[in-house]
């Protein structure tokens, strides 16, 4: 009877594709939504790892772009016991590019280094030209994200300037799967301290301990010696990081249940308006001895394919939806499988009303006069 | 002729507000196999809900309905479905054809539903169609026919299924005088076929053409 449910549905086609319309917009809006936070989670997940076994020391209470630490401090933290000094820096973060958006990182950021201390943050990362390290007295030089350096058109030994300085490109990386590494520019603390306009003065220090087990005796210790200072360690930025995402993860969740419970009720209206106009078909159906259950399959088809096709084109006009609005990195196979699912289950279950009420009309209902 | 169809003692109220409206009263009526027969009276003496009975859509409130010697009134829902689609034939005043489907579409559904493979359905509704004069009409949907033409369509569609009893509510009630006539006419030309109609009406031409007319008045039967 699947051709039954067609025909009914073409035979109104206009509320059919607005319909349809209608699960379009709201698949394209739960596949946003989930994939936002998808990927925020993602990013989020790959920094913590790259945290592992190190502390950050920072100003109280502030951020990491806007912490500011005397210099001296600094140097006395580096020294301490139990802190492995060759993946040990200062640091200074500053913005290149500004983000897109109020969620997300910057596009392009900065970060000074201590020249020779450049293991702290790109342990693991290969060059794909030039060189990852600076010399021990090297001041303009920079090197480069693979994404930043495409941004920024940096070119091996040619001059690109940031933030209205000129700097030498000395090394570009190996493109890499997480986007914080690609987008950042890595400069001599010098470099940054100017830029920054903070002389004698970093933004945070990033101290790996010698082993693992020494993680909680050093930021201890650390507490201890610089009580006016955040001593942060990779499992205080995950909790940090999870009281932080717990209000967008509400908010947006509660985004996505709201758009499904919508979809449903477009499907249950348009379904249940449907039966209804059709009472005396649905009559003379029974009355002329169709089944129950062949009623209840016909209106149930007719529901799951307004699902189906409005989940198949939700699916289909979020990718170039998506390119067009420059969120392509929303887009995953995972999350467009689990919307498109999603939208038969809003097919299916939306339709279970209608179709169980479809198959309560008395055969009687054919014999009235209208 | 032998017994197709019997009723005894049946009996239908409807609750309407707060009185009961007794619409029969202890009906017996007999149809043998083969028979025309007519039910007349005014608007309320209970014809439709005879009618609604013995065509196995109601429940009587008393009494019983037999078809071929059984009871069958208080059958399964799905048991009187599967009766309706294989034993009888409907034809409603208003035709009822479905609108998304055309004339031969129509007539196939019954056959559809009752597992008639695909090319045998078609060719039977082919037909049945040429059979009442609609042969060139096959395609057309129930809006680009006439009301004479569509209610062939739902003749056609009645006997799909070779049923034992034709039921007609009013056949020619929203048809012209001319229409009318040829519906009357296939009527009396399906019977002389050996088919057994029961019918409702009002229309007196209709009427001439049964073998037994009964008149309906408060919901008992009056032979005429």
């Amino acid at each position: 009877m699947i051709d039954i449910a067609f025909r009914n549905l073409w035979s109104h086609k206009l509320r059919t594709v607005l319909c349809i319309f209608g699960i379009i917009a709201c698949v394209f809006l739960i596949n946003t939504v989930d994939g936002m936070l998808n990927s925020l989670k993602t990013d989020m997940e790959m920094n913590l790892a790259r945290y592992m076994g190190k502390i950050t020391l920072a100003e109280k209470g502030s951020s990491d772009n806007n912490s500011s630490i005397k210099e001296e401090l600094a140097n006395k933290a580096l020294s301490l016991s139990g802190v492995n000094t060759k993946e040990s820096t200062a640091l200074i973060n500053f913005v290149i590019v500004p983000p897109d958006n109020p969620i997300t990182s910057a596009n392009t950021g900065g970060v000074g280094i201590t020249p020779g201390k450049e293991k702290a943050i790109i342990s693991g990362i290969k060059a794909s030209s030039g060189r990852l390290k600076f010399k021990k007295d090297e001041k303009n030089s920079a090197v480069f994200g693979s994404a930043a350096a495409e941004d920024l058109n940096a070119k091996i030994g040619k001059q690109v300037s940031i933030l209205k300085k000129k700097v030498k490109v000395v090394g570009i990386m190996e493109k890499t799967d997480n986007f914080n590494v690609d987008s950042v520019v890595l400069v001599p603390i010098s470099f940054a301290q100017k830029v920054a306009k903070s002389k004698g003065q970093v933004g945070t220090v990033l101290l790996t301990v010698k082993n693992l087990d020494l993680v909680t005796k050093t930021a201890k210790k650390l507490e201890k010696k610089f009580p006016d200072l955040d001593v942060i360690t990779a499992k205080q930025m995950k909790e940090n990081a999870d009281s932080m995402m717990e209000m967008p993860n509400k908010f947006l969740g509660m985004i996505s249940k709201v758009v499904f419970f919508v979809a449903l009720v477009l499907i249950l209206t348009v379904m249940i308006i449907a039966i209804k106009e059709r009472t005396k078909e649905i009559g003379t159906l029974r009355a002329i001895g169709v089944g129950r259950r062949i009623i209840l399959l016909t209106v149930f088809y007719e529901s799951l394919f307004i699902g189906i096709t409005g989940g198949l084109l939700g699916v289909l006009v979020t990718i170039p939806a998506s390119y067009a609005l420059d969120w392509a990195w929303i887009l995953s196979p995972q999350g467009m499988g689990k919307v498109f699912i999603l939208s038969i289950v809003v097919g299916g279950l939306g339709g279970l009303y209608p179709a169980w009420k479809a198959t309560k009309i008395d055969p009687l209902e054919a014999l009235r006069y209208e | 002729m032998s017994k197709l169809l019997e009723t005894k003692n049946l009996g239908k109220t409807y609750p309407m507000g707060e009185v009961t409206v007794e619409a029969l009263r202890g009906v017996e009526l007999t149809v043998k196999k083969g028979e025309f027969l007519a039910l007349v009276g005014p608007s309320g003496s209970g014809k439709s809900s005879l009618l609604h009975l013995i065509g196995l859509m109601d429940t009587p409130t008393k009494g019983e309905v037999f078809f071929d010697s059984q009871p069958v009134s208080k059958k399964k829902d799905w048991e009187k479905t599967a009766l309706r689609l294989k034993k009888i034939g409907f034809v409603f005043q208003t035709f009822n054809l479905l609108p998304n489907l055309n004339a031969l579409q129509n007539v196939e559904i019954v056959m559809r539903v009752a597992g008639l493979p695909k090319a045998a359905r078609r060719q039977k509704a082919k037909e049945l169609l040429d059979k009442v004069g609609l042969g060139d009409r096959a395609k057309h949907l129930p809006n680009q026919l006439s009301g004479g033409q569509r209610q062939r369509v739902a003749i056609a569609r009645a006997l799909a299924n070779e049923p034992i009893l034709i039921l007609a509510d009013e056949p020619t009630g929203n048809l012209d005088s001319v229409s009318g006539a040829e519906i009357a006419k296939l009527f009396h030309q399906l019977n002389e076929e050996g088919q057994t109609i029961v019918l409702v009406t009002h229309n007196q031409e209709i009427a001439g053409q049964a073998h037994t007319v009964i008149n309906m008045k408060d919901g008992q039967l009056e032979d005429l």
